[in-house]
């Protein structure tokens, strides 16, 4: 070899890099043939949003972005990007109250952006599940609930469960001396996923006052039915009212309370096994107080780990989430007396994560999940918190975009569907035009 | 030239001298470098490599060196100085794409699919998700040389049924 033709790297790259600014003024026509199997790398890599918009480009690309397989690379892809928050705002600066939008924001920009869909004519008690795999339930206690895809528009109508019928069903109260009402009302039914077989499930466990039993009812979202699952295995525990059961690698957790829903000491934590359909009674583990109140613990999905947390007498919640099988490992803990500004002084309720970044060292704080959100930096030698956004935006959810549902359901066009013989059209989903 | 330095041959004839340690970045030619078929004054042979590309892949190798030896040395580095070690990565490699043309981006991508340099492929296609994910359909068909095979009315359907992702 002779010495000439040796050139070094830093000249061939600064030749490389006068050949990439003359290419650049050309126009954005490109020669070269791409494969197959990395175009299909770049598009797995692209927003819902811009998938939606390239399904127009071919057949290929269509049935592509459409397939199964597809959407769940995508999702793995999501899954692993810092998650984002979906909002069910109120549009207070029309007026119309009644009317939700569905915004997610990212939480590194902090920007927001609205999704495909608003949602109009919902009364007060909108109630929104946990986020799985890019999905949400809205749902009140009168009207079926729907499972959406924000990111895509698509949803479906499920019917009306058993709880819900009596609920409808009931007579309004006339009686001076009224039997106190039950209060399965005020419980919440978990959405997760199947991690055998990747089904969706909704899991509606209730206590059916005043006696101690409880009643669940499950629906396979491929089913669409909802059935009685044997709660025998519970042996008369009841559930916490006014939860939002936590999903966490294939099952669904509840705290205990009474039968009236109202929490009880010696709180234990009753599974689902989303799979087998088997409910457990467990300990909670051993860093929560023995006879602490259920209302001052708080489970929920943290990362996708199985958090918990025990708000002590000295004003501290301790955060601990789910390693491994039995393996817990301390997140942080946070004293509410330096919160409390943020929300309206309170110190004796439990306060929710929704998200944690390692990288920024934060983790973002609620109320019950429907109040202010609050920055907190985890560094032990900074005592900083900060103002997230306003309790403005109404019920929020931590949540990932991705293609469910949308590549389920073949053929599936969720705009064409005629919701006018479904006798629950209280809904309507507008596209949002910008 | 010493024994842990080996020598790449680019498409159109370029040499370049790069670190064993950079090169076995590639699969391919760790592979080639472990079955003993790179004699020690030969140069490897990349023919479907052009030398800017190369120069650019190579560019890349010398840049992420440590990384692999890293995973087991830093278990002691706190989690900060692994943070700032990550930004400090992420600032190059938004420093290297920036400026950088579609084309020569595509040609870098099929370069770093031939030479099996998994992290590569990952920023390539990340780049060019961030770069069309704005466009229109027409331009992406530009952009990969795709035929419309849909009818208008078809094609009019599917935009309709996804009108605010075009908005």
């Amino acid at each position: 070899m002779t010495s000439l033709e040796l050139l070094t790297t830093k000249q061939v790259t600064s030749s490389a890099r006068k050949e990439i600014k003359r290419s650049r003024r050309e126009s954005e026509k490109i020669q070269i043939l791409i494969p197959n199997d990395i175009v299909e790398e770049i598009m797995v890599r692209l927003p819902v949003r811009s998938l939606m918009r390239f399904q127009t480009a071919s057949k290929h690309w269509r049935s592509l972005i459409r397939s199964k397989f597809f959407g769940e690379r995508h999702m793995a892809l999501e899954k692993s990007k810092e998650c984002k928050l979906l909002f069910f705002c109120n549009d207070f600066e029309e007026g119309a109250v009644d009317t939700h939008f569905l915004k997610t924001m990212d939480l590194e920009t902090s920007v927001a952006e609205e999704t495909a869909f608003e949602v109009e004519g919902l009364e007060r008690c909108l109630k929104v599940s946990q986020s799985c795999d890019g999905l949400v339930c809205f749902y009140d206690f009168t009207r079926a609930v729907k499972v959406l895809n924000p990111a895509t528009g698509t949803y479906i109508v499920l019917p009306l469960s058993r709880i819900q019928r009596l609920w409808i069903e009931r007579e309004p109260v006339q009686d001076p001396n009224p039997v106190p009402e039950p209060l399965f009302s005020l419980s919440s039914f978990g959405f997760g996923k199947d991690s055998v077989n990747g089904r969706y499930k909704l899991v509606w466990l209730y206590n059916n006052c005043p006696s101690t039993t409880t009643t669940c009812e499950v629906l396979d979202l491929e089913e669409k039915k909802w059935r009685f699952v044997n709660t025998i295995t519970l042996d008369h525990h009841s559930i916490l009212g006014n939860q939002n059961p936590a999903f966490a690698n294939g099952s669904l957790y509840w705290l205990t309370g009474n039968n009236l829903g109202y929490p009880t000491m010696n709180t234990t934590l009753i599974v689902f096994d989303i799979h087998t359909e088997v409910f457990q009674v467990i300990p909670t583990p051993p860093f929560i107080t023995r006879d602490a109140s259920s209302g001052h613990i708080v489970l929920c999905n943290l990362h996708g780990r199985l958090c918990i947390s025990e708000l002590k007498g000295d004003c501290k919640q301790e955060f601990w989430w789910r390693v491994k099988n039995n393996t817990w490992e301390k997140i942080f803990s946070v004293d509410l007396r330096s919160t409390s500004t943020w929300f309206r002084g309170i110190t004796w309720e439990p306060l929710t994560p929704l998200d944690i970044r390692r990288d920024t060292n934060k983790v973002i704080l609620s109320r019950r999940y429907q109040d202010n959100l609050v920055a907190l930096d985890l560094d032990p030698h900074s005592t900083n918190c900060h103002f997230y956004c306003s309790c403005d935006y109404g019920l929020v959810v931590p949540y990932f975009p991705s293609l469910s549902l949308f590549n389920s359901i073949e053929n599936y066009n969720p705009l064409s569907v005629d919701l006018s013989n479904n006798f629950d059209v209280y809904i309507s989903v507008k596209q949002i035009l910008k | 030239m010493s024994s842990n330095m080996i020598m790449l041959k680019s498409s159109d004839g370029a040499s370049f001298e790069i670190e064993e340690a950079a090169a076995r970045k590639s699969k391919i030619i760790a592979n080639m470098i472990e079955v003993e078929c790179v004699d020690e004054d030969k140069a490897i042979p990349l023919q479907n490599v052009t030398g800017n590309i190369l120069a650019l892949v190579i560019e890349y190798c010398n840049k992420h060196i440590v990384d692999d030896d890293d995973d087991v040395a830093t278990e002691e580095a706190s989690e900060e100085e692994e943070e700032a070690k990550k930004k400090k990565v992420d600032d190059w490699e938004a420093e290297f794409m920036n400026s950088m043309s579609l084309e020569t981006m595509f040609e870098l991508l099929l370069a770093a699919n031939y030479l099996n340099i998994k992290s590569l492929i990952d920023l390539v296609c990340q780049t060019i998700a961030n770069n069309i994910k704005d466009k229109t359909p027409e331009e992406v068909r530009k952009i990969f040389s795709i035929e419309n095979d849909f009818t208008p009315e078809e094609e009019e359907e599917i935009r309709k049924e996804n009108a605010w992702a075009f908005g």
